[in-house]
């Protein structure tokens, strides 16, 4: 913990001083957290390895300006909150630049599975698998509205798609994921 | 720990929410790389395209400088008729300053009255006129803009010859009361009166036509004396050497202020440049001998190509920044050295007489030409050239300037070891 304190310290100096060593330190720490990001949107880890690294250079250019109230606890959320939001942006950036994947949108049939309880210890690199089985559109409106917390008229501006496509493509997320689940417990 | 009765979608939230990969070694520099290699080409040529930058930032406010000067400068005079002796006598005395100003598009007419009257002059004028009872005149300053210019035309020909003359600038509106049978010419400037030519009376019928060949030739003169060409001799100096240089100049005037001017110059340059000695005499006397390179001379003759934005600061002085290609056609080196050899000598004891045999350092300097080429048609780019300058008209027709000058190598030129930069004066006959 003290040793994590220390680096945060470093990193303050470092954004007041505008010390370009920093940027490694920062790199090495959040490289983790912002991969874990990119892999939720990208199924290929090498383009979510060059959103995660587009990213980085975006926040390296303007993060000395990066204002905080040199409060350790809020500056370790408020810098993580903000790189990941620009993570979030690059990979959608991304994701519109390739449209093509946005336009296809696999229809499934309204299925009655509305409620799945977690039967056992959820491993991320098995839900990564049950997301990356989602359609590109479905599985970006679930990952901005379920994990990163935005709302469906965010979510619609951002996509440039109706806030009604929105909460449609939510609810096929999660039935989809519910049903992928069930099949996965089955089949172990 | 996990609660296992926790609703699928909820516990994905929660799973992904502080979720980190672990970090792969190598990433950060594999990442310093992709960062480095972005712009791979754009670091030698930074300099290069902060000039043209420049260029181009001060071109466009050059060319509309310069368009500006082109609208038409529009004085519109309206006339009356009147009756009277008093007029019958002005005309007589009004003739030749008529014709002067036909003649010459400059003559001032504010300056015979406005300029005396002040700021004040517009309503003075028209105050004026209404005291001379006899004449009136409209006159359009030369500032007024286009838009009013059309306004003035527009109007001119419907109201020449009501009662009232209205005499309108800038929004200020006089009338004066009076009957003319013609307009003063020294209050005229120009007359623009479209379709009503036969009806002009002679004064102004010599007015009309003596101004437009007048005209034209301004517009002619305005053309040509857009381009400029010249000779020049530079003689300059290095740290070292005096050089000279001859060549062909030309500039092209985009605006009153501003003009672009190239050329094509032979330049000699002798130019030297001395190493470093390193280690000092210790290190010559621990060898038998040694020969080292103290310094280099080299004759550059070359041609070089400038380019440079002028800006006129006043009539007789300006001052000019640009680029300058250089590319070397022929260059001679000669590099010294100094060369120390131990030698034995034989010489004469004084006290005991007999000879004895010593050893000692001799130390010459030898100039060795070389055949080494380093600049020759390698030169991309020479010279960043800065000079400040005076000219002086001769017979309306040549100019002479005098132009002291410093040109600072760039690129290839700046890494030798040679001292380039240099400055001098230089002499110009431009017509």
């Amino acid at each position: 913990m003290d040793n994590k304190n220390t680096m945060f310290q470093e990193i303050i100096a470092g954004l007041s001083t505008r010390d370009d060593r920093i940027q490694e330190r920062i790199y090495v720490h959040y490289w983790g957290y912002l991969m874990g990001i990119s892999t939720r949107y990208f199924k290929d880890r090498n383009a979510a390895k060059e959103v995660v690294n587009d990213s980085f250079m975006k926040a390296f250019k303007t993060m000395y300006d990066f204002r905080h109230d040199h409060n350790l606890i809020d500056f370790q959320k408020t810098f993580k909150a903000w790189l990941a939001k620009i993570t979030v942006r690059t990979a959608l950036d991304k994701i519109r630049a390739n449209k093509s994947s946005l336009t296809y949108i696999e229809e499934y049939e309204d299925g009655g599975t509305g409620y799945v309880e977690v039967e056992e210890k959820l491993f991320a690199e098995d839900i990564l698998k049950l997301l990356h089985e989602l359609p590109d559109l479905h599985r970006t409106v679930f990952n901005l509205y379920e994990i990163e917390g935005f709302s469906h008229d965010e979510i619609a501006s951002m996509l440039t798609i109706p806030v009604s496509s929105s909460r449609t493509y939510l609810t096929r997320a999660k039935q989809k994921l519910r049903e992928l689940y069930k099949k996965s417990i089955e089949i172990n | 720990m996990e609660d296992p009765k926790k609703e699928l979608i909820r516990g994905i939230a929660d799973l992904f929410e502080d979720y980190e990969e672990t970090y792969v070694p190598g990433e950060w520099e594999s990442f310093s790389k992709v960062k480095k290699k972005k712009y791979p080409f754009l670091a030698p040529w930074l300099k290069i395209a902060a000039v043209f930058l420049v260029l181009l930032s001060v071109l466009p406010f050059m060319f509309s400088k310069f368009f500006q000067e082109e609208k038409v400068k529009t004085v519109a005079v309206t006339k009356k008729s009147t009756e009277g002796p008093v007029a019958q006598k002005k005309t007589g005395e009004n003739e030749k300053p008529m014709a002067a100003i036909a003649a010459n598009k400059e003559h001032p007419v504010k300056e015979g009255l406005a300029d005396k009257k002040g700021d004040g002059r517009r309503s003075g004028l028209a105050g004026a006129f209404a005291g001379i009872d006899q004449m009136s005149a409209l006159i359009q300053p030369e500032v007024m803009c286009k838009g009013q210019n059309s306004e003035i035309a527009r109007f001119s020909k419907e109201k020449l010859f009501k009662e009232d003359l209205v005499v309108e600038t800038e929004g200020q509106v006089a009338v004066v009361e009076g009957k003319t049978q013609l307009v003063p010419s020294r209050l005229k400037k120009d007359t623009v009166i479209p379709g009503k030519r036969n009806q002009l009376s002679t004064a102004e019928f010599l007015l009309a036509e003596s101004r437009t060949p007048v005209n034209n030739k301004i517009k002619k003169n305005e053309h040509l004396s857009k381009w400029d060409f010249g000779v020049q001799v530079m003689p300059a100096t290095t740290s070292s050497n005096l050089n000279l240089g001859a060549g062909l100049t030309t500039a092209y005037r985009l605006s009153d202020k501003f003009s672009l001017s190239s050329g094509i110059s032979f330049l000699q340059m002798d130019a030297g440049g001395t190493i470093p000695s390193r280690g000092g005499d210790v290190a010559a006397i621990s060898t038998l001998s040694e020969k080292k390179l103290t310094a280099v001379d080299a004759n550059i003759k070359g041609i070089d190509i400038p380019i440079a934005l002028v800006y006129k600061l006043d009539k007789h002085f300006y001052t000019s920044a640009g680029v300058s290609y250089f590319n070397v056609i022929s260059e001679k080196r000669s590099n010294t050295f100094e060369q120390t050899a131990q030698v034995d000598k034989q010489g004469v004891d004084p006290q005991t007489g007999y000879q004895s045999t010593y050893r000692t350092l001799f130390v010459e300097k030898v100039d060795e030409p070389t055949s080494e080429r380093n600049l020759k048609g390698n030169s991309y780019l020479g010279f960043f050239n800065f000079s400040v300058g005076r000219q002086q008209t001769l017979f309306n027709k040549y100019n002479i300037r005098i132009e002291p000058f410093v040109k600072i190598p760039v690129g290839k030129l700046s890494s030798q070891d040679l001292q380039l930069m240099n400055s001098g004066i230089k002499f110009q006959l431009s017509f």
